[in-house]
């Protein structure tokens, strides 16, 4: 077993096989060797590690991203397909959702960094401008001469 | 006024320090023209307009930090720049992209627009558009391998003057050209606009108009041809014809309603010898003929058959079968694993005229030999396309070959079909090892003698499953009165989708083919009237047991009748279900 605490000092101890799903601590484990010590988690909250474990228990099974996987990388980006399952375990709100990315992207969990990332994909397309600030709450910050250049470049695209 | 003036001016220059410095926006310092009290009207009307002017910048300095602050509170922008980039290449790089996504994503803010831009991936798709957003995108685009499609039903709206003149020289010449594809185009002018040298391309796909030519005009020559594309790889062409010749690193080649004259066609099939990784062959045309005689001529020319050791993928499509035979005849192929071959037949033709010679099955399709599953699709109006399809294996190895009938009377495509199901139970057969027969949608109008049909399948005895899909009610009840006779001896599934039989001809059909001795239904049988049940009915022992019957939609096959077929065999399947009951 392995002992994670968190940023806010919660402990969460699981079967190696599931932590070893980040790379990060895979590496940390080969480096330290066996140990009872605990693995800081300076970076993830509790709420966020619970949701990124649930995600690492439920692909425990699954082989690990060989090179080979990752030189493919480019067939993997032809698709903004998700499993059914992750579908359902990413259905969380917008705040939760960054989390999980940016815990993925610390911990190293390349399959979860992709499974958010091609959910934000997927909210965004189709999307104009103004529903993609609205979506992510963002205001428009662009200075005049920006929003010069912008205006011309709207009208490139509306002259299809 | 002056109090007014005053006021303004006095609050213009305490803000000077804490606000966004206007001279950001205008240039000069707006405290540089504050020095020193109006002397006059005119004086004090422009120090005001300035001093205006200066307020409404800080106004707008102000707004624009407050709004960038803002944004820095937005989840969103909690993700870093290299998170934004893998979001923006899933959005890239999925099937439904098209430019406006990126335009989208770089008209949000300023950060999404500043790593936007910085992303050339998302700007190397370029499509129809205004010329400026060409030149926008393969500038954007940088060193990333462009992909070019200028393929839509009304081909680019830009006027074919600057298309040609301007606009594809200027992007077709960059370094970076991956992929480039266009319809409606005019050869003679790409060809023109095409680069002497275009290191990276590696798909081309082009058509002339997107539909079939008049003619063969479109040919482009190897004397009027300059491009060098040493990455070539794949290669579509609709239309038209570029000589092969410098495409020797080809892997896929597909040629659509290219209206060949013989020599030429025999000139493309030589000139694949030259192309020793083609993994995929596709010939496809509307109605396409040569004549015999020049076909045989062409041949007398051709020294052995063109050996493509990695060929996996070869469709030859809407020919007639003289011109599927000379193109079968002279190609080798032993790695195929998907076939689609479909021939235009002539009066006395069948299948086996598609081959050149009964040896040349095994050579041409390797693969056939352990066919095992045979699909037999008819169409639904009379006088169209018979189709067979195999499968081997798990899905990886497919033959498929369509027949079109030599005229649309009836007589003549059921003469066609059954000389065809004849020859794929003959010894000369390509399916030796055919252990499943479907057929599906074969209405009467297929066979005006259903009899003729049920002959044609005649000593198929490796056959031991069976289906039926939406076949005419005279053809399965002809073919399962044979089965209760000699027909496909070592039958034991039986499957029926969507067939009207009789309840009497079910039964007879199973009774034909199962155990006597089987003590447990016993009684069952009983129920079916054993005693009125001649044993001389009875399945004779060499013959195979059918033991399997699934049932799906069959208006006459109720729950009683399935119930009764439950008591007699070991496996039955009434529209899904396997357990059922009398109510």
């Amino acid at each position: 077993m392995v002992n994670l605490v968190t940023s806010d000092n919660e402990s969460f101890t699981v079967e190696k096989a599931v932590a070893s799903r980040s790379v990060l601590i895979k590496n940390m484990l080969e480096d330290v060797g066996e140990s009872d010590q605990p693995i800081p988690l300076p970076n993830v909250t509790a709420s966020v590690l619970k949701k990124v474990l649930e995600y690492c228990d439920h692909h425990k099974n699954e082989p690990m991203p060989t090179s080979e996987d990752l030189a493919a990388e480019d067939t993997r980006k032809r698709t903004t397909d998700i499993g059914e399952w992750d579908q359902k375990f990413i259905q969380v709100d917008q705040e939760m959702l960054f989390e999980i990315i940016l815990a993925a992207n610390y911990l190293d969990i390349k399959p979860l960094l992709d499974v958010g990332c091609k959910t934000v994909a997927n909210m965004i397309k189709g999307k104009t401008p103004e529903e993609i600030r609205k979506l992510f709450n963002i205001v428009n910050d662009f200075t005049p001469e920006e929003e010069a250049q912008i205006k011309k470049e709207n009208e490139w695209a509306e002259d299809r | 006024m002056d109090a007014v003036l005053s006021q303004l001016l006095q609050l213009v220059s305490a803000e000077q320090g804490a606000a966004p410095s206007d001279s950001d926006y205008h240039g000069d310092s707006l405290s540089s023209r504050l020095c020193g009290a109006p002397q006059t009207l005119d004086d004090a009307h422009d120090l005001l307009l300035c001093a205006a002017s200066g307020f409404s910048a800080y106004v707008d300095g102000w707004r624009l930090k407050n709004r960038a602050t803002r944004n820095e509170s937005s989840p969103a922008y909690c993700l870093p720049p290299e998170i934004y980039i893998q979001i923006f290449e899933c959005i890239r790089y999925s099937p439904t992209f098209n430019i406006e996504d990126a335009v989208a994503v770089s008209h949000v803010s300023r950060t999404w627009r500043a790593i936007a831009l910085d992303a050339p991936f998302l700007w190397a798709l370029i499509r129809p558009a205004r010329a400026d957003l060409i030149k926008a995108c393969a500038a954007r685009s940088k060193v990333t391998p462009l992909e070019i499609s200028f393929w839509g039903k009304h081909g680019s709206p830009l006027k074919r003057e600057r298309l040609y003149g301007a606009v594809l020289p200027s992007i077709l010449h960059g370094p970076c050209l991956g992929t480039f594809s266009m319809n409606h185009i005019c050869p003679t002018d790409l060809v023109i606009c095409l680069p002497p040298s275009a290191p990276q391309l590696r798909t081309l796909a082009l058509s002339v108009t997107g539909r079939k030519p008049a003619d063969t005009r479109y040919s482009v020559t190897p004397e009027t041809f300059h491009s060098s594309l040493p990455s070539l790889r794949e290669l579509s062409l609709s239309g038209m014809l570029l000589p092969l010749c410098y495409f020797s690193g080809l892997e896929k080649l597909r040629l659509r309603y290219v209206l060949f004259t013989a020599p030429i066609l025999f000139r493309l099939i030589r000139a694949l010898g030259d192309c020793p990784s083609l993994e995929q062959l596709h010939f496809v045309w509307e109605s396409f003929a040569l004549p015999d005689a020049e076909i045989e001529g062409e041949l007398r020319n051709f020294d052995s058959p063109i050996r493509l050791p990695c060929l996996r993928d070869l469709k030859i499509k809407g020919s007639t079968s003289a011109v599927v035979r000379a193109i079968l005849g002279l190609v080798r192929a032993p790695s195929v694993i998907r076939s689609q071959v479909s021939a235009k037949l002539d009066f006395g033709e069948h299948l086996r005229h598609i081959f050149p010679s009964d040896m040349d099955v095994k050579d041409i399709f390797p693969g056939l030999s352990s066919l095992e599953h045979l699909e037999v699709i008819g169409v639904l109006l009379p006088g169209q396309a018979l189709t067979l399809r195999g499968q081997l294996g798990a899905s990886t190895q497919s033959w498929k070959f369509t027949l079109y009938p030599p005229s649309a009377s009836p007589y003549s495509a059921s003469f066609a079909w059954c000389d065809t199901l004849r020859y794929l139970r003959s010894s000369r057969s390509p399916f030796p090892a055919l252990t499943a027969l479907t057929l599906r949608d074969l209405k009467i109008q297929h066979f005006r003698l259903p009899i003729e049909f049920a002959n044609a399948l005649k000593k198929m005895h490796s056959i031991q499953h069976i289906a039926f899909h939406s076949c005419s009610p005279a053809l399965v009840e002809t073919l399962t009165i044979k089965i209760n006779r000699r027909l496909f001896l070592n039958l034991k599934s039986l499957r029926l989708d969507q067939v009207d039989i009789s309840k009497p001809r079910l039964l007879d059909l199973i009774k034909s083919r199962m155990k006597f001795d089987d003590g447990a239904r016993v009684s069952v049988w009983a129920a079916v009237d054993l005693a009125k049940f001649a044993l001389k009915n009875s399945r004779e022992e060499a013959w195979a047991t059918l033991d399997a019957l699934r049932v799906t939609k069959c208006a006459a096959v109720d729950l009683s009748t399935a119930i009764m077929c439950k008591g007699l065999m070991r496996d039955v399947r009434w529209n899904g279900r396997r357990s059922f009951h009398a109510p």
